[in-house]
């Protein structure tokens, strides 16, 4: 068991509210709009200081696109992103440069994120130049952070093709770390990674954000990386957050139907005698270009109910740092009733 | 009569730098209408295993095997005419991106009615109505108006289907599905995984599912082998192999997998290092580099698949010279191993 006991909520870092993201389509290149895909549809949420928050949902879910706004790879077109009492989304090019050392990345391909021309240490070292590491003193630096991800300093020698997907992954741990930054976005970071290794970077980034009080915001699809990674954890489905709460209540005691059914899909590598009955999710995830109107969870929903057709659920507490969007879901009693 | 005997199986690829063995010396049979999985992490040689089961070894490997039959017939001697018309009609394959298998300028209908034209010989417009009973059966909904779709108008998880209902087409005895759900999302992998078995219990078909996730194969298939290196390692029933795993690197990867209930660890266990490339083979276990058991015999000579010491029921055997010896993992509590 975990022995970790956290006492009161730490101070929220990066405050997201009612992100949007839309995408405009257009039937040809050069035709008019056509439509909007709705990628990201009034997201919301908080990541705390030392905290992991993971992000799930299936493809098309939006959990990408709420990243890249939150560094603004993409634009965001409607809501906040507030970090440090500033509105990332309304940074200008200076300011977002100084941001960007802030929050970092790692993708799910270290393939595709790192120069294949350059050696590791070079690659390190231009992490270090941003955080105006002095020239003197960045060969140590180098070693020192390859070592915080668990590699011999030997590997600053080494390009990037002479490394296993593993000590690749581990390089790009060490360059988002190299820039000190206060928040981490790892977006399938575990994914593309052999079982067993996968096992010894969920370890290193655990030890990391234990040991640095890191923060992680932690994208996956895989439920069970999330609960082994994760603090809090938030579903998405269709562009919106279904279910947000801490590890045991999302886990222990999921509320809406959506992660039920989720967590129910999930084959588990036990024996016959320990396996759940299984109920099966009708139909896939519909086009964010028409979601479907009400709850967009209802055609696929095992309870919806006339309700569920006609009236958008807001996201509303169903009990003690538990939020969930359906109707069929009692609220908590509002705070001071008993 | 075995569906398919497989004895002795090597596939070596020569490379700029060298000969290098995919699979080596890999042993199976399959009985008619059983689901096995083949499970394993990337150069573990599952991949290569089925090809060469079904003839699709590109021309650069080679393929060598004591026997290599199916209903008794020796599939290594055919030509490839023989070959063409054998897979398809009597054994035929699913992959992981149904696209690699589907003609993208080719309305679906056709590409499931021209399997049923080719190998069952049926008129046009028979293979037609066929074909969007087989659509159909896969879960497409509206199949009749679907069939004159083409490939890139279905989402991936209806992709998978329709390949499922060109595979299934003909009942063949024998369906290899090589990581048919690994780039699904959750909820329809566990829908394509339904399929599958229902289609192939209703036809009798036996199926060889390899993947890299325990869980697919642990709620699917009967009968596991695992494979590390192009060996296999341990082999025998899911529930024994998922349940109580005897091998080193069976243990080490059913622990290093995070779990949805249970007591959450503070650290997974995992297994150090990485799987090897696929290389010139050295003598040896190939796990010993990582294994926690290791012994200097285990560098030396490569371990034979044996029954386990004290294990009443037979049918589970496991490539290990520590096992052999009678160490025994303790069970339940995951952590380490006593000498009997």
């Amino acid at each position: 068991m975990r022995t970790v006991e956290r006492g009161a909520p730490s101070p929220t870092l990066v405050r997201v509210e009612d992100l949007e993201v839309h995408f405009p389509v257009r039937r040809s290149a050069f035709g008019p709009k056509s439509g909007v895909v709705r990628a990201v549809d009034g997201v919301s949420f908080q990541l705390r200081a030392g905290d992991v928050l993971g992000l799930a949902g299936e493809s098309g879910s939006g959990k990408t696109t709420v990243a890249r706004a939150m560094l603004r790879i993409t634009d965001p077109t409607g809501g906040r992103v507030v970090m440090d009492s500033l509105d990332i989304s309304k940074l200008g090019r200076a300011e977002l440069k100084r941001f960007r050392r802030r929050m970092q990345m790692v993708y799910q391909d270290p393939y595709d994120s790192l120069n294949p021309r350059l050696k590791i240490g070079t690659t390190l070292e231009e992490a270090l130049m941003v955080r105006g590491v002095r020239p003197s003193e960045r060969t140590n630096g180098v070693r020192h952070l390859l070592e915080r991800v668990g590699l011999s300093g030997a590997y600053a020698l080494r390009y990037p093709h002479e490394l296993s997907g593993g000590q690749r992954q581990r390089v790009s741990i060490a360059r988002a770390l190299g820039v000190e930054p206060s928040v981490i976005v790892c977006d399938e970071a575990v994914s593309s990674l052999d079982v067993s290794v996968r096992a010894q970077i969920l370890n290193l980034l655990r030890d990391l954000q234990e040991t640095e009080r890191l923060s992680l915001l932690f994208i996956s699809h895989d439920l069970s990386t999330l609960r082994f990674i994760a603090d809090r954890v938030a579903i998405m489905y269709l562009g919106q957050v279904v279910e947000i709460g801490g590890r045991e209540d999302l886990f222990d005691r999921p509320l809406h139907p959506y992660t039920l059914a989720l967590l129910a899909a999930v084959p588990e590598p036990v024996p016959r005698s320990q396996r759940r009955p299984v109920a099966r999710l009708t139909g896939e995830v519909p086009s964010a270009l028409q979601p479907p109107g009400g709850c967009r969870f209802h055609p696929r929903c095992p309870i919806a109910e006339d309700i569920c057709r006609e009236v958008v659920p807001e996201l509303r507490r169903k009990a003690a740092g538990h939020l969930a969007a359906c109707h069929l879901v009692p609220d908590a009693p509002p705070i001071g009733v008993p | 009569m075995p569906l398919l005997e497989v004895e002795e199986l090597a596939v070596s690829f020569e490379t700029p730098s060298g000969t290098v063995r995919a699979v080596d010396g890999l042993s199976l049979t399959i009985e008619r209408g059983e689901r096995v999985g083949i499970v394993g992490e990337s150069g573990s040689g599952k991949s290569v295993t089925a090809l060469a089961i079904l003839g699709l070894v590109p021309a650069s490997g080679h393929v060598t095997a004591g026997r290599l039959a199916f209903e008794g017939d020796e599939l290594l001697t055919r030509s490839e005419r023989q070959l063409q018309r054998w897979r398809g009609r009597h054994a035929s394959m699913v992959f992981q991106d149904p696209l690699s298998s589907l003609n993208p300028f080719l309305r679906v209908g056709r590409q499931v009615a021209e399997t049923l034209e080719v190998h069952l010989e049926m008129s046009r417009a028979e293979a037609g109505r066929r074909a969007a009973e087989l659509l159909a059966r896969v879960g497409i909904a509206d199949a009749g108006s679907r069939l004159r779709d083409y490939p890139h108008q279905f989402s991936g998880g209806m992709r998978q289907r329709v390949a499922i209902a060109i595979a299934m087409a003909c009942a063949p005895e024998l369906l290899i599905a090589d990581e048919p759900t690994t780039s699904l999302d959750v909820t329809v992998q566990a829908q394509i995984l339904d399929v599958l078995a229902q289609l192939s219990t209703a036809s009798g078909t036996a199926v060889i599912l390899i993947t890299h996730d325990l869980g697919v194969v642990a709620g699917f298939c009967d009968r596991l082998l695992v494979m590390y290196a192009g060996r296999i390692v341990e082999s025998g029933p899911t529930d024994a192999v998922v349940g109580e795993p005897q091998h080193p690197y069976t243990r080490g990867l059913l622990e290093s997998i995070p779990r949805l209930r249970g007591p959450l660890p503070a650290r997974l266990r995992s297994v150090e290092g990485s799987p090897p490339e696929i290389g010139a083979l050295l003598p040896g276990c190939a796990f010993a580099p990582r294994c926690p058991l290791a012994m200097p015999v285990c560098l030396e000579e490569t371990p034979r698949l044996e029954p386990v010491p004290g294990e009443g029921q037979a049918h589970r055997v496991v490539a290990c010279h520590a096992v052999a010896r009678g160490y025994v993992p303790v069970t339940g509590t995951g952590n380490g191993e006593v000498a009997r």
